[in-house]
């Protein structure tokens, strides 16, 4: 089903973010706020889930560390070169390639994982999105059936929206 | 003054994308000038590698014992550069130095393009330029592999390693700057490659919020390999047993003098841009007051370092150290050490007065003297200890650049600028979203509309 709803537009951080709240206590759980940087009252008033991101970096980062380790000794064993009698498994040496690895591995994660999480990429910008919200205004998108919009574009002009749009 | 008109009028969000994004729009006359120079020189340098792939490595000025000639002082420098980026978007990110937010996205860019002309130059210093793959561990039909006891092949896993997290990193922060740029855009061509490269942005809480997780680790990991990166570049030398090399301080050293070198080339770009693109409401002058203590702080280690490392020399009592470090002094490369000196530990001494580190084209005149002393400190520390190896039969070698090494020196240069301008000419070189992050967006308070 194509996603349609009413997009409320705001020109205020603070009463934006006493619309997030009003509106969640009106019934109003699925909503999508947008705007140009991150700020801690829109935050704060839409209480998130902690990002699950630090998982994916930790298993970045132990997977560039297992496959440095892992290619340090085994290429080592392979191709035994024994200088100054000392043993093939400089493992002292290794660990330098073990944490530039490690580096290397937890931000490949770290960037696919921010892509995959935020569910990017998308080359159309869905519905619910104005340019302004990467310039000078919050928006409030509730994705709605259209019996509800009139009642959900009432709530957004109570709550302060200085325009509100239906899109379908 | 220019910091009391920017306190009078508190700038608005549409100022924010209009003023920090018109760098993207159609640029003067000076710019293509400037371009067109960057790539006049980048022509010079290729000629000359050109000239030396053709005719061999010896028109290479570097003979035994100083096989490593300005290549390898190059190589050091440029990764020198590229540290100042990475410390003032990462370490400066996890220490909330407000500052950096005005300087940090072309400090990062610097980074990237520093790390992508220091990467030439060990391919133009191996001779067989086309060979250096060998350098990588892939399966061959030889059936070898790397020496990873080397510390050579640590830093072609350190360097790649970097250029790789540096350009993540820039680039995530890029993305909704160039998604503000995507919808000022009016050009299709342009606005197309925006919402390529912007992933579709759209400045969800969500996306912010996995954006800032993002950002938090990719500046976590970041942050150590910064220091690990120069470190490694310094165990180059440490790692061997040449007098004036083997040291334990030459990690730290190192790195100190890669960020003031790094500091002191964010200075040199810095203050002509702010000019040029009229940034002056977002670069001001307590921008510059805060880089040039940065600068101040790390030139203090690296004058430290050099006393510490003539003390070593006198206080482990190794004639052959104590030699080396006599001559660097006094011996035919007193010039070049004194020069260092001078320019990278006496002359930014001078940051210690208010008044200077509040005067933009003062601090770009210093910083051109730290770009020269740092230069002169890797020709010092590379050709002055190779050419005083234990072997006595040697000691009296002696290297000077030539034609080749100046004209792929001076092609590092247009190189790097090129990159500069170009980036600076398609993406933001400021960064939008983050400027925006600390301000408050208020209905007729100037915030908003």
């Amino acid at each position: 089903m194509r996603p349609q709803g009413v997009l409320g537009v705001f020109d205020d951080l603070r009463v934006a973010a006493e619309a997030i709240r009003r509106l969640k206590q009106s019934g109003y759980a699925r909503l999508e706020v947008l705007s140009p940087a991150p700020h801690h009252e829109l935050e704060e008033a839409l209480q998130p889930a902690r990002s699950p991101m630090r998982f994916v970096t930790l298993c970045g980062a132990l997977t560039g560390f297992t496959c440095a380790a892992l290619m340090t000794f085994w290429m080592s064993q392979d191709w035994p070169l024994v200088v100054g009698g000392k043993y093939v498994w400089a493992w002292q040496a290794y660990v330098i390639i073990m944490f530039e690895l490690t580096v290397l591995l937890a931000a490949i994660f770290t960037l696919l994982g921010f892509i995959v999480l935020a569910r990017l990429p998308h080359t159309r910008l869905r519905l619910g999105y104005d340019p302004r919200f990467s310039d000078n205004r919050v928006g409030i998108w509730l994705p709605l059936a259209r019996d509800r919009w009139d009642e959900a574009a009432r709530a957004l002009q109570s709550c302060g929206a200085e325009e509100v749009q239906r899109e379908n | 003054m220019e910091t009391a008109t920017a306190a009078q009028a508190p700038p608005s969000y549409q100022e924010v994308n209009v003023e920090l994004l018109q760098a993207l729009q159609s640029p003067g006359r000076q710019y293509w000038a400037a371009l067109a120079f960057c790539v006049a020189l980048i022509l010079w340098g290729a000629w000359s590698w050109n000239y030396q792939l053709v005719h061999g490595m010896y028109v290479y000025g570097a003979t035994h014992p100083a096989m490593w000639g300005t290549y390898i002082v190059n190589f050091v420098f440029w990764v020198g550069i590229a540290h100042s980026g990475t410390l003032i978007s990462a370490i400066l990110f996890l220490f909330r130095a407000q500052f950096r937010r005005a300087i940090y996205r072309m400090a990062e860019a610097m980074t990237v393009f520093a790390v992508m002309t220091a990467g030439l130059f060990p391919i133009i210093h191996v001779g067989r330029s086309w060979n250096i793959y060998f350098a990588v561990p892939y399966p061959n039909q030889r059936e070898l592999w790397v020496n990873f006891r080397s510390p050579l092949v640590w830093d072609v896993f350190a360097v790649s390693t970097y250029f790789t997290v540096s350009s993540i990193f820039l680039y995530t922060g890029l993305i909704p700057d160039i998604a503000a740029a995507r919808d000022r855009e009016t050009r299709p061509v342009r606005k197309f490659v925006y919402t390529i490269l912007s992933l579709g942005w759209r400045g969800t809480q969500s996306e912010w919020k996995h954006f800032n997780a993002a950002y938090l680790y990719l500046a976590a990991f970041a942050t150590p390999l910064v220091i690990s990166v120069h470190s490694v570049v310094s165990w180059d030398f440490a790692m061997s047993v040449n007098p004036g090399w083997h040291s334990t301080i030459f990690a730290p050293y190192f790195v100190a003098g890669a960020i003031f070198s790094g500091v002191g080339l964010v200075l040199t770009i810095a203050v002509p841009m702010r000019k040029i693109l009229h940034l002056e409401r977002w670069i001001t002058l307590d921008h510059f007051d805060k880089m040039a203590k940065l600068c101040l702080f790390t030139s203090l280690i690296v004058g430290y370092s050099y006393l510490v490392e003539f003390f070593l020399a006198w206080y482990h009592g190794d004639p052959f150290e104590r030699h080396v470090f006599l001559n660097r002094a006094f011996g035919p490369m007193g010039p070049e050490a004194w020069i260092m000196i001078t320019c990278n530990a006496i002359i930014p001494l001078v940051l210690f007065w208010k008044k200077i580190r509040r005067s933009p084209w003062t601090l770009f005149v210093i910083s051109l003297f730290i770009n020269l002393g740092m230069w002169m400190e890797r020709f010092v520390i590379v050709v002055q200890s190779l050419t005083h190896p234990f072997d006595p039969s040697v000691n009296t070698a002696t290297y000077h650049p030539g034609i080749i090494e100046t004209g792929i020196f001076v092609g590092s240069f247009g190189w790097f600028f090129a990159w500069f301008l170009l980036f600076a000419r398609f993406l933001p070189i400021m960064a939008v979203a983050e400027i925006k992050e600390v301000m408050p967006l208020r209905r007729g308070a100037g915030g908003g509309a």
